[in-house]
């Protein structure tokens, strides 16, 4: 996993609550990336077995809304992602040297 | 007809449209995914007001078109075609004796060729796989 600007927010999120499950439009809006980011990326993660999806189940009170598809890290991703998070907090600290070079800002994949 | 219906069709369209870019494979599903946040999205009331979740949700299914990428196979195919042009190109400057109608003409055909196949590629032809 290549640990760009967008994949970071992701993790980030997804660690707030790792147990919570997430759809799409709320991993965008909590991570501030575009969907044309985090679908691909999200397709990745789940390719490499960090991510889990599961479409939601149809509810009564749905009001006709089509179900949702969410996304939750695996036991493997959770592990992952602290670690890659962790390794980031410290080569962006200030006594361990500069920030890494990640790219473009929100057009990251997790490559 | 409302300004939300009226976005939440444009809206579909075009995500319709990305999923026709995808493989065969991945097409309902993704399809399925995208077009079930559109609500959220133009019903957001976190977001004020309407019209900027009406821009949110068009963003959200235009950027789509972004997050796909050709399968590599398909890109390997269009760089041969692409490369065979410039081969036909090259081969009929060098030895077309100055015959421009008929390079033209050929030129003309090979380009009617080539987009007919990039539609038939894109799903947008007698492709069974459309998502709806």
């Amino acid at each position: 996993v290549k640990l760009t600007n967008a994949l970071e927010r992701v993790l980030r999120v997804f660690l707030e609550d790792p147990q919570a499950d997430r759809y799409g439009y709320d991993l965008m809006k909590a991570a501030k990336i575009a969907s044309g980011t985090l679908y691909p990326m999200l397709a990745r993660l789940q390719d490499e077995g960090l991510v889990n999806s599961a479409w939601e189940a149809p509810r009564p009170d749905a009001d006709g809304r089509p179900p949702r598809k969410y996304y939750r890290l695996t036991g493997e991703g959770v592990r992952v992602a602290r670690l890659e998070l962790a390794q980031a907090s410290l080569e962006s600290s200030p006594a361990t040297g500069s920030r890494r070079a990640t790219g473009r800002p929100a057009t990251g994949s997790a490559q | 007809v409302t300004l939300s219906s009226l976005i939440l069709g444009l809206a579909e369209r075009m995500i319709r449209l990305a999923c026709l870019r995808l493989p065969e494979a991945d097409r309902d599903e993704r399809y399925r995914e995208w077009i079930a946040e559109l609500p959220a999205i133009l019903y957001d009331s976190d977001v004020r007001p309407a019209p900027r979740r009406a821009l949110r949700a068009l963003l959200f299914a235009a950027d789509q078109h972004r997050g796909i990428r050709l399968p590599r196979a398909t890109v390997s195919r269009f760089l041969d075609i692409g490369a065979g042009f410039v081969a036909t190109f090259n081969l009929l400057v060098a030895f077309g004796g100055g015959n421009e109608v008929l390079l033209i003409a050929i030129l003309g055909l090979l380009s009617v060729v080539f987009t007919s196949w990039q539609f038939k590629m894109s799903g947008r032809w007698g492709n069974k796989a459309d998502p709806r």
